[in-house]
């Protein structure tokens, strides 16, 4: 009692004293936990609280924090009569042992500030206090030279129009920290990347953006000839940024490299051949809808949907929606089905393995949390896990959001089909609605950033959602998908993740970005097109070699970005230049690895474990690994299996050595051609050359057919070793 | 006869996991040497001509031929093993029947099989089909079989594959493609495809299994201008793909299909109070794919309001015995007032099945299917192939279904036509409200061997439909159930004799329903068949259903019935009793040889217990 009238004078003291506004716990204390992260995830503010003290989750809410730290376990951690002795600020000092450290200064601002609102009593706040509403970077945006620094000034702005700076206790954070760090008072140090890097700046659950543009410099006195309007936007960024490009590759770089990506299979001598004999001024164009015709396309790009729709071998009795479902999204996708239209038959099915295969994803995607999830991911390039608990934390999405696109799926339904494991999937009759965990409340369909909807009890949510998903003003379904098609092609997404677009992590030319998605909008959502307008695009036929400027560039396309073959793409590589096929269980003999209907085959297939095939358990891409590991350089050097293809009687390396019609400089041309789509230099041929003259040197009649045949199988074998093969360039 | 349907009840059910057992055990080393099928290749033979097949299967020894349930089919075995040749007469309906082996021991369950007027083509990878040929081939394991379509200038085509009809366990899948190697259309079971070819060239398909499984029981048929007929249970002017009415005004019934969306189609019709109506539909019981369901509302002051949702009706059969189209809903429609009511009708597997919806007014009745009675068996989450053998001078029991309409309650009086002479059929009832009864068949110690077709009949005109499991499940959580309906109620009798014969001693016991009867059985041992009988009642007692025993040698026993425990009702109640009995065979195919122990299944003759 005596604390309590003790408090209310020292707040009846500073509330009539002139000159100092009173405090408010939300808008003057929670800023300093966040501030020093207390509250962050990684100590009190986890859902376990730390060592018996919680906070919110980056002080989400402030009522919440209030309670843990003024009323629990007796009010022990504050003691007003002598605030430099309260617990919150002696272990903030770590004058007490505290396991988070020193956290606060003892003459700090944020000391004093603590200790007046202990010593005041410890007040919330008056009902009439203002409540922040948005918060102001300044600048906002700024070419800044490489190795520059720029100090931010953050401003909040209350909704009694008080203004306040509060550039000391934001927090700041670049969105490439290759490119930039930044101190915690706001100084934004650069590095020496070109291009453009974004600082989210956060503040009491506001969030604000700086974006620095950062030029090279150089001169761009020369540009590749425009092919269509992704050369125009991205010449532009690359004209601004002083970044001039490579050039143009040549037929066989460019013949190898959209083959790759288009069908996963590497172009034949052959193919070759004609590519490069082709007078057709058009005839990269034709190429490219000559990949796009073929079934090898469907085959890889349904390798990739299928991962990504979760078409996952978990039990033997999953197999047959799992072949099902993937040979629906082969058939749908080489007989080019509208993008909308897809997403919809998988997010809004109905029915069972036979009569509709895309009800096989409900089959992984098990409840509402996985089911929003992976669409909001998916489909829309939303990352809406963390505000299932709380407030995104970088984002604009709060639970009810969360909640609201939840309802969508609120009438799943299953019921047991005929065959054992497999489910019939409807919506049942039913209110659409989820329940707010925080406020207990339900929550109706909402669409992300939109509407809620009034729905019957007979609608099926999910059909609202697929509309709303696949209508022209939707800020997310078509970026989304152009972002992870550019991603595809170009190895770096225009918003890398590609799957998390954020206000605070904004494209990389957000011209190029909202023009493909116009662009793919206006063709009816055709996939074809928009792989036709990637790859047709003079900046997809970029070099990967870097010319005196751009070797830095990771993120404006002023050149082709190397990427490894992904894992199935690489093992049909190998059977193709060595002329072997593939064998997997219970599939045509010589179905290639691309061709692959679910994940199962993995774990009979070291290779594809280990150079990354994903198991299909995630909406991401990034289950599947693209990253170097010795074990797969030793897997490339060592491998039994990878020995015993080089080494078999039918192989290349055996039919070139027998082949007693061409001489050696020929049969090492066509394997190079084979393996790199190019002719070998001078230098390597000679190589070539020496070492089969160095196998056979001074061999018997006898023995030099089997050094003739280990000398090409060397030579094989090391090309198989080298980047060239390994990556797409 | 006509030609069988595709299914009746639909395409192979394959039935969820479940309870086990049905029928005999394919290990023939400790049971009796039951006749099983598994494939016969070809699967399709031409009307007006022979034809050799080949049958695989177990117990097959003592083959006698092929039955076929229409006149103008002959058979003999081949020169080699296991070799059958046919003779199909010109006045055969082509069409699929059902096809099943019959040896010295009876009869086995049955196989789809297919009859044409047109030309059969055998295809192998390379070959060619042209139309009017009917095509037929086995899906290849791991492979695709590639066949060549030669076409004119503005030939139509309309491609359809089929499997399901042979009990194949294929699932085809088929691609189109042009000259230039490019897929132009696929097709699969049950939905073909037309083509028009602009030009001369030649087509390829490329035949494959779903999944590329593929071996004897994986044959199919192949036709490029729906030779192959398919005669379904419904027929309605709706086609797939055509505009459907949003809503349309039923009396009595109407036949269409199913959005391929699985929204809903809405239908009004009249009620009135005091009259109550039946909201039938009719899609899974009549073989379709189909899950329906339906919503029922009430016009209202100009708005409509929900009264009910109804979805699966009682489940009645066992998901290892048959299924019994539970998917399809019904519901009594009791109106408080006159007025107008809509059925909101949708398909919860979003394809576009043929469907029945029914308004009517009370006064429905019921169908029959009949299956083997249930053999006790030592793995209980395994199903064995189900087929009716009868013994000299013993009883096999049918357990026979009633499928209730919703409002008929009534008692069924189970017949049977067409017995051969020396099979009697015992009295068989079906209790009023009831869904299961037991049909006993004896055959006498001088009854000939034969393989027919039999009419089990309820209330001398319902016709019962038989249930057969088709091939067995040796993991039921695994892999699916295959059941199915046939359009025929086969036997075999068989050329061995039974080990025992077990009778009542009265055909009627009458007694009050609170009171203990007793019932004396006298037991006609064969051979030197001494050992003790166990047989347990069927369908009354819950989990403890009355055993009766009889001791080794013995020739007669007695049953203590309790009928207070029984809890029957009043009325008559047809009794029958099920055990096994291992007893020494000797060889029908070598008299010499030393006999075996096997296990037979017996079951006693009936007598009717009239509660009053």
């Amino acid at each position: 009692m005596f604390r309590f009238i003790l408090g209310l004078s020292f707040l009846a003291f500073y509330a009539v004293r002139g000159g100092e506004r009173s405090l408010n716990f939300t808008n003057d204390i929670v800023p300093i936990f966040t501030k020093a992260s207390c509250n962050s995830g990684g100590c009190h503010g986890k859902a376990s609280g730390q060592n018996g003290f919680k906070l919110s989750l980056l002080g989400f809410e402030p009522t919440e924090d209030y309670e843990h730290i003024v009323k629990e376990a007796r009010g022990r951690r504050v003691f007003p009569a002598a605030p430099d002795r309260s617990l919150l600020l002696t272990k903030a000092v770590n004058s007490t042992p505290h396991g988070g450290g020193k956290k606060l200064d003892v003459g700090s601002e944020d000391y004093a500030t603590l200790k007046r609102w202990i010593s005041s009593g410890l007040p919330w706040g008056r009902p009439d206090d203002p409540t922040i509403v948005s918060i102001e970077v300044q600048p906002k945006a700024e070419t800044m030279s490489l190795k520059g620094s720029k100090q931010l000034k953050v401003l909040a702005r209350y909704s009694d129009g008080y203004i306040k700076d509060v550039t000391r206790s934001a927090l700041y954070e670049p969105n490439d920290k290759a490119m930039a760090e930044t101190t915690e008072d706001g100084l934004v140090k650069l590095f020496d990347l070109p291009g453009e890097v974004a600082i989210m700046v956060r503040y009491q659950g506001k969030i604000a953006v700086f974006r620095a543009t950062i030029p090279l410099g150089a001169p761009v006195d020369s540009l590749p000839p425009v092919s269509n309007f992704v050369d125009e936007l991205v010449f532009n960024k690359l004209k601004s940024l002083g970044l001039p490009p490579s050039g143009v590759a040549d037929d066989s770089t460019f013949l190898r490299r959209v083959s790759i990506d288009i069908t996963g299979r590497l172009p034949s001598p052959g193919d070759l051949q004609a590519f490069q004999s082709d007078a057709n001024p058009e005839k990269r164009q034709a190429v490219v809808d000559r990949l796009l015709a073929s079934e090898s396309y469907a085959d890889y790009f349904a390798g990739k949907w299928s991962a990504l729709l979760r078409n996952k071998r978990s039990d033997p009795k999953d197999a047959r929606g799992n072949f099902a479902f993937h040979h629906w999204i082969k058939d749908q996708i080489y007989d080019n089905l509208p993008y909308d239209k897809f997403a919809g038959a998988v997010v809004a099915g109905v029915g069972s393995v036979e009569t509709h295969p895309p009800v096989v994803w409900y089959r992984q995607a098990k409840d509402t949390t996985t089911q929003l999830e992976d669409t909001a991911q998916l489909f829309l390039g939303q990352r809406l896990q963390c505000a299932q608990c709380h407030h995104h934390p970088f984002e604009k999405w709060s639970q009810q959001d969360y909640y609201g696109f939840a309802a969508f799926f609120s009438t799943v339904s299953r019921k047991a089909a005929s065959r054992p494991g497999e489910e019939i999937i409807f919506s049942r009759r039913a209110e659409a609605q989820a329940v707010n965990l925080r406020t207990k409340l339900p929550v109706k369909p909402t669409e992300l950033g939109g509407r809620t909807l009034s729905l019957t009890p007979e609608d099926d949510p999910r059909r609202s959602l697929a509309t709303w998903m696949a209508a022209k003003d939707n800020p997310f379904f078509a970026r989304s998908l152009v972002n992870r098609y550019w991603k595809h092609f170009f190895n770096r997404g225009l918003i890398e993740p590609e799957d998390d677009m954020r206000e605070s992590n904004p494209p990389a030319n957000p011209e190029l970005l909202d023009a493909l998605a116009k662009s793919f909008i206006e063709s009816g959502y055709d996939l074809k097109q928009l792989i036709r307008t990637i790859t047709t695009s003079t900046v997809y036929q970029l070099s990967a070699e870097p010319n005196a400027y751009n070797g830095i560039d990771r993120q404006n396309f002023s050149r082709f970005y190397p990427k490894r073959l992904q894992a199935e793409v690489l093992l049909d590589a190998i059977h193709t230049v060595l002329d072997s096929k593939s064998a997997f269980e219970g599939l045509p003999a010589g179905t290639p690895a691309i061709a692959l209907p679910d994940n199962s085959y993995n774990a009979s297939n070291y290779f594809l474990t280990v150079f990354g095939r994903p198991e299909g358990s995630s909406a991401c891409e990034c289950e599947r690994t693209q990253e170097s590991s010795l074990a797969q350089s030793l897997h490339l050097i060592n491998a039994p299996d990878l020995q015993t293809k080089l080494g078999a009687d039918k192989s290349r390396p055996a039919v070139l050595a027998q082949d007693d019609k061409r001489s050696d400089e020929e049969k090492i041309t066509e394997a190079y051609l084979w393996m790199t789509s190019r002719k070998p230099n001078a230098a390597q041929l000679k190589t070539a050359l020496d070492h089969i003259a160095k196998l056979t040197k001074d061999k018997p009649e006898s023995e030099v057919t089997r050094a003739r045949r280990n000398a090409y199988e060397d030579i094989l074998w090391a090309l198989i070793n080298t980047k060239e093969f390994l990556f797409n360039h | 006869m006509v030609a069988r349907q595709q299914r009746v009840g639909g395409i192979v059910r394959c039935l969820a996991a479940g309870l086990a057992l049905v029928g005999f055990s394919l290990m023939a080393q400790s049971t009796l040497p039951n006749p099983t099928l598994l494939s016969i290749y070809p699967p399709a033979a031409k009307t007006a001509a022979t034809a050799t097949v080949t049958i695989t299967g177990a117990s097959l020894d003592g083959l006698l031929g092929l039955y076929f349930p229409v006149k103008g089919i002959t058979s003999k075995p081949g020169a080699k093993a296991n070799e059958i040749l046919l003779t199909v007469d010109e006045t055969v309906k082509p069409g699929f029947y059902d096809v099943r082996v019959v040896t010295r021991y009876g009869v086995s369950n049955p196989r789809g099989f297919y009859l044409t007027d047109r030309p059969l083509v055998e295809l192998k990878s390379g070959g060619r089909l042209d139309q009017e040929q009917i095509g037929f081939g086995q899906a290849v394991k791991a492979d695709r079989m590639t066949i060549a379509v030669n076409a004119k200038a503005g030939q139509k085509f309309s491609f359809s594959v089929h499997a399901s009809g042979l009990d194949s366990r294929m699932e085809p899948r088929v691609s189109i493609r042009d000259s230039g190697n490019s897929i132009i259309g696929r097709f699969f079971e049950a939905s073909p495809f037309a083509l028009k070819s602009e030009s001369d060239a030649v087509y390829t398909l490329d035949v494959q299994d779903m999944m590329f499984r593929g071996d004897v029981e994986h044959p199919f048929l192949l036709s490029l201008d729906g030779g192959i007929g398919l005669s379904k249970e419904i027929i309605t002017d709706e086609v797939p793909g055509s505009l459907l009415p949003k809503s349309v005004r039923v009396d009595g019934s109407y036949k269409g299909r199913f959005p391929a969306d699985s929204t809903f189609r809405e239908f009004t019709f009249t009620a009135k109070k005091g009259e109550p109506k039946i909201i039938d539909v009719r899609s899974a019981r009549a073989g379709e794919l189909a899950d329906p369901s339906f919503i029922i509302e009430r016009l209202v002051g100009g708005k409509w309001v929900f009264i009910a949702e109804v979805a699966d009706r009682k489940v009645l059969a066992g998901k290892e015995e048959f299924d019994d189209g539970a998917a399809d809903p019904v519901y009594r429609l009791e109106a408080t007032e006159d007025g107008e009511f809509r059925v909101r009708l949708r398909n919860n597997l979003s394809n576009q099945a043929a469907f029945e919806l029914i308004v009517r007014p009370l006064g429905g009745s019921f169908e029959l299917v009949a299956l083997p009675a249930d053999a006790p068996v030592a793995k209980k989450t395994a199903t064995t192939v189900t087929h009716l053998p009868l013994w000299r001078g013993s009883t096999a029991a049918f357990k026979v279904y009633a499928l209730r309409d919703i409002d008929y309650t009534g008692p069924v009086i189970l017949t049977v036509d067409g017995l051969p002479p020396g099979v009697t059929a015992g009295p068989a009832i079906i209790g009023a409200g009831a869904n299961v009864g037991w049909l006993t068949l004896t055959a006498s110690n001088e009854a000939a061997p034969w393989a027919g077709s039999i009419k089990i009949k309820g209330n001398g005109s319902v016709i019962a439909r038989g249930a057969v499991t088709v091939r067995a499940t040796p993991n039921t959580a695994r892999e699916p159930i295959y059941t199915r309906l046939t359009e025929d109620v086969v036997i075999g009798v068989s050329e061995a004799e039974g080990p025992v014969l077990v009778e009542p001693e009265t055909a009627v016991v009458e007694s009050k329903s609170a009171d203990k009867v007793t019932v004396p059985f006298k037991l006609t041992r064969k051979g030197d068949f001494d050992a003790e009988v166990k047989v347990t009642a069927l369908g009354i007692g819950d989990k403890t259903p009355p055993v009766l025993a009889f001791a080794a040698k013995a020739a007669s026993g007695s049953l203590v019935l309790d009928l207070a425990k029984l809890k029957l009702g009043n009325g008559d109640h047809t009794i029958v009793f099920q055990g096994t009995a291992k007893f020494k065979h000797v060889s029908l195919l070598d008299a010499k040889a030393k006999p075996k122990e096997v296990t037979a299944v017996v079951h006693s003759k009936p007598f009717t217990l009239r509660i009053k």
